[in-house]
């Protein structure tokens, strides 16, 4: 799954404690190392030091900051180092002309509730490929 | 006319001529024969006073000499003078009586027709008067008469034939002056139709000029003038009768052209109108129709006749709305307006039918679907909140199945330091059937995630997410995903079903939301799969024929299977919300109702099914062909 033994870092921001539980451990099943945060003020708290983990899981609903805007601060942050994807309980969404020249497309948008959430993980270990 | 005719019996024909020449003749005839009898009267009193003076000349010339031979006594001188005188005209008789009883006589006695003459003879001799006998003279009027016979016979004549031929003149006169004319004139005018247009008549070889015209000449101008402006009178009336005719053609044809049924009733209640809607509905001409009882020819009219006779009370329409129907086991609502008739004599009602039966379905649908967009709004604001805790129990049953079968070196690990061994853990879950528990949790969040989800396809959406599809393709994909759809393989086999591509390559991309459309097509295929697979007749080759092409400014697709089909009735309420024929459970009868949603209001497209029991369903979808900007 990696190309070291050093487990691949995910990011998972999400205000429902039972899915970014959940998710989390999920993840973690999969042998990634995981970090679990509730809102964007937090991941802008938290996450500082490069390199940041490879692919960050953000709710795009949060209390303060949007996911959109915490999506677009990690990237001034950390440039490509960091691979998004989107999980969102909103049924209209779709990325704009911002995101998607950021690498987020239609393929990176998740809606919940996922019936199969191998399907994100599949995408995590293929954008964490891409990471440099 | 008869031309040809000779010209006497042309002349003697009953007609003016005849009788005026009958009348002349006659007249001139009594006029002939007073004049004639005078004259004759006088000839003869001139002939009788012709011959009383030759008799009175005997007196006077004669009479001496005779005095003088009787004196002398010589009888043969008296009897050669009487002679002499008989020879005068007219002389019958002539004698002397002598006073000794004898007698000298010439010519024959007679008694008739007789002028008589008596002289007595007297002899002067010596102043003495000698009587010597007397002078008997009789002069006859038979010569008279015979000139007077002789007469009367040539005046008859002469004037008989003077008369006659006058008559003749005059029939010839008159035929020439007026009878002929007036025979031509008859001629032309029994040759003259309203319908042409004929020169003015005049008489043949007439002078023309005003002075010379005679009253004929003045009648024919007079007729000619009155015929030009009653045949003016009649082109008008013709007109107004064309224009009326048309009008009355416009009207009938209005009000057969009208899609309501139109029945005029008089008083009775008798037919006197009967619009072709009207006979279309009830399948009875209206050559059969006028005349009979409503009541006889719209049974469903009958319990009408009391409202037609209050709106005839009461001088105003009257109408009913939504009247409900049964007609052939199938629900019919009608509006029915009555209109008394109370202009120009004419007492009725007409009777106005409108079926508005498409109109309640209509309404009933669109109530059906504003109901559903509010329940569309509802889930686009609940479906954030109820999908969030879906998410939490999905991910999480998906942890704890990845944790308890899954048997990674971590699971095995912490499953030996709890002193069961990962086996054993297996064992147990299968025994106490476990993973479909976990399995029927995740399945039941899923068709709640897909409830709300088809509840937000309710909602309208702006055409944010619409671009330029090629339906084939488009079709094509989905036809791929109904073959690995889960729930289908549940019902049946998709790969038994046999597709028949129809496909215009010429037809141009639609403007539309591919996920939508797709659910759409997905929708239509599950539904003609599972009315396939679930008939009774069992088709034995089921077969999609699928059909795209261009139709005017959209692109049109057909969806056709050759399932049991359906009747009208259910034909009819396919699209309305939570319709189904299936069983209860196996669908949420949402799936039509949300493609035609999907179509009429989010695509400004169309949606119909055309089906008959027995012949296949086939459903026709249209979408707008993307919009080239100029």
């Amino acid at each position: 799954m990696t190309h070291s033994n050093a487990p691949v870092r995910v990011l998972v921001v999400d205000d429902d404690a039972v899915i970014r539980e959940g998710l989390k451990a999920f993840l973690e099943d999969l042998d990634y190392e995981v970090t679990a945060l509730e809102s964007g003020e937090a991941a802008m708290r938290e996450i500082t030091e490069a390199p940041p983990p490879r692919v960050a899981v953000i709710d795009l609903r949060l209390p303060g900051m949007s996911g959109e805007q915490l999506i677009l601060a990690l990237r001034q942050r950390f440039h490509a180092a960091m691979r998004f994807v989107i999980f969102t309980g909103s049924v209209r969404f779709y990325p704009d002309k911002t995101l998607q020249q950021i690498g987020i497309g239609p393929e990176e948008v998740f809606r919940k509730p996922l019936y199969d959430a191998h399907r994100i993980g599949r995408k995590i270990a293929q954008l964490a490929q891409l990471a440099p | 006319m008869a031309e040809a005719e000779p010209t006497i019996s042309r002349l003697l024909r009953p007609g003016i001529g005849r009788h005026m020449a009958i009348w002349i003749l006659i007249f001139s005839s009594l006029i002939t024969l007073l004049i004639t009898a005078i004259q004759l009267r006088m000839d003869y009193e001139r002939d009788v006073s012709l011959i009383h003076a030759r008799l009175s000349e005997i007196r006077s010339i004669h009479l001496e000499s005779i005095l003088n031979s009787l004196w002398l006594a010589n009888h043969d001188l008296v009897r050669i003078h009487l002679e002499g005188l008989m020879r005068l005209p007219d002389m019958q008789y002539i004698a002397v009586d002598l006073e000794d009883g004898g007698r000298i006589a010439a010519g024959r006695p007679s008694e008739e027709h007789l002028i008589r003459l008596e002289i007595p003879l007297h002899y002067h001799y010596r102043q003495e008067e000698v009587p010597l006998g007397t002078l008997r003279a009789a002069a006859t009027l038979e010569g008279v008469y015979h000139r007077l016979m002789d007469k009367v016979s040539v005046i008859l004549v002469s004037q008989g034939i003077k008369t006659f031929l006058v008559s003749l003149f005059i029939l010839a006169l008159f035929y020439r002056l007026v009878g002929g004319r007036l025979q031509a004139f008859a001629a032309h005018t029994r040759s003259l139709t309203l319908k042409d247009d004929p020169l003015p008549f005049h008489f043949t070889g007439r002078a023309k000029h005003l002075e010379s015209l005679d009253e004929l000449d003045q009648l024919a101008a007079a007729f000619n003038e009155s015929w030009s402006r009653q045949r003016a009178d009649f082109q008008k009336l013709r007109e107004t009768e064309q224009e009326l005719l048309h009008l009355r053609n416009l009207l009938a044809n209005v009000i057969d052209s009208m899609p309501s049924v139109l029945i005029g009733v008089d008083l009775e209640g008798r037919v006197i109108q009967w619009n072709r809607k009207a006979a279309e509905n009830v399948g009875l001409p209206s050559t059969e129709a006028l005349g009979r009882p409503l009541s006889e020819v719209y049974p469903l009219l009958s319990g009408q006749m009391e409202r037609i006779q209050q709106a005839l009370v009461k001088r105003t329409g009257l109408r009913e709305e939504k009247i409900v129907w049964r007609v052939n086991d199938e629900i019919r609502f009608s509006d029915v307006t009555i209109y008394p008739l109370v202009t120009n004599g004419t007492e009725g009602a007409v009777i106005r039918v409108d079926d508005i039966t498409e109109r309640v379905r209509i309404e009933e649908m669109m109530i059906q679907a504003e109901k559903m967009l509010s329940v569309g709004g509802l889930a686009a604001g609940m479906a954030h909140e109820i999908n969030n805790p879906l998410a939490g129990i999905l991910v999480n049953v998906q942890v704890i199945n990845q944790r308890l079968m899954d048997g990674s070196p971590k699971n095995r690990r912490i499953a030996e330091q709890c002193g069961l061994p990962f086996e054993a853990l297996s064992r147990y879950l299968e025994q106490r059937g476990v993973v479909p528990l976990i399995q029927a949790v995740a399945d039941s969040c899923g068709r709640a995630a897909r409830i709300v989800e088809n509840m937000l396809n309710f909602s309208r959406k702006g055409g944010v997410d619409a671009a330029p599809q090629n339906l084939a393709h488009l079709l094509d994909q989905t036809l791929e995903l109904a073959a690995n759809d889960y729930d289908l393989k549940k019902h049946y086999d998709f790969r038994h079903i046999r597709i028949v591509r129809e496909y215009d390559p010429a037809t141009p991309p639609a403007l539309c939301v591919g996920n939508n459309i797709q659910q759409v097509f997905l929708n239509i295929l599950k539904n003609g799969a599972q009315a396939m697979a679930h008939s009774d007749a069992g088709i034995l080759d089921p077969c999609f024929t699928l059909r795209v092409r261009p139709d005017g400014r959209m692109v049109r697709v057909e969806i056709a299977d050759n399932g049991p089909g359906m009747d009208e009735a259910v034909r009819k309420r396919v699209f309305e919300p939570f319709f189904t024929t299936k069983e209860v459970g196996s669908g949420t009868g949402l799936g039509l109702s949300i493609s035609y949603f999907i179509i009429t209001e989010n695509h400004m497209g169309t949606l119909e099914v055309d089906s008959k029991p027995g012949q296949g369903a086939t459903l026709i979808l249209c979408l707008p062909m993307e919009e080239k900007i100029p």
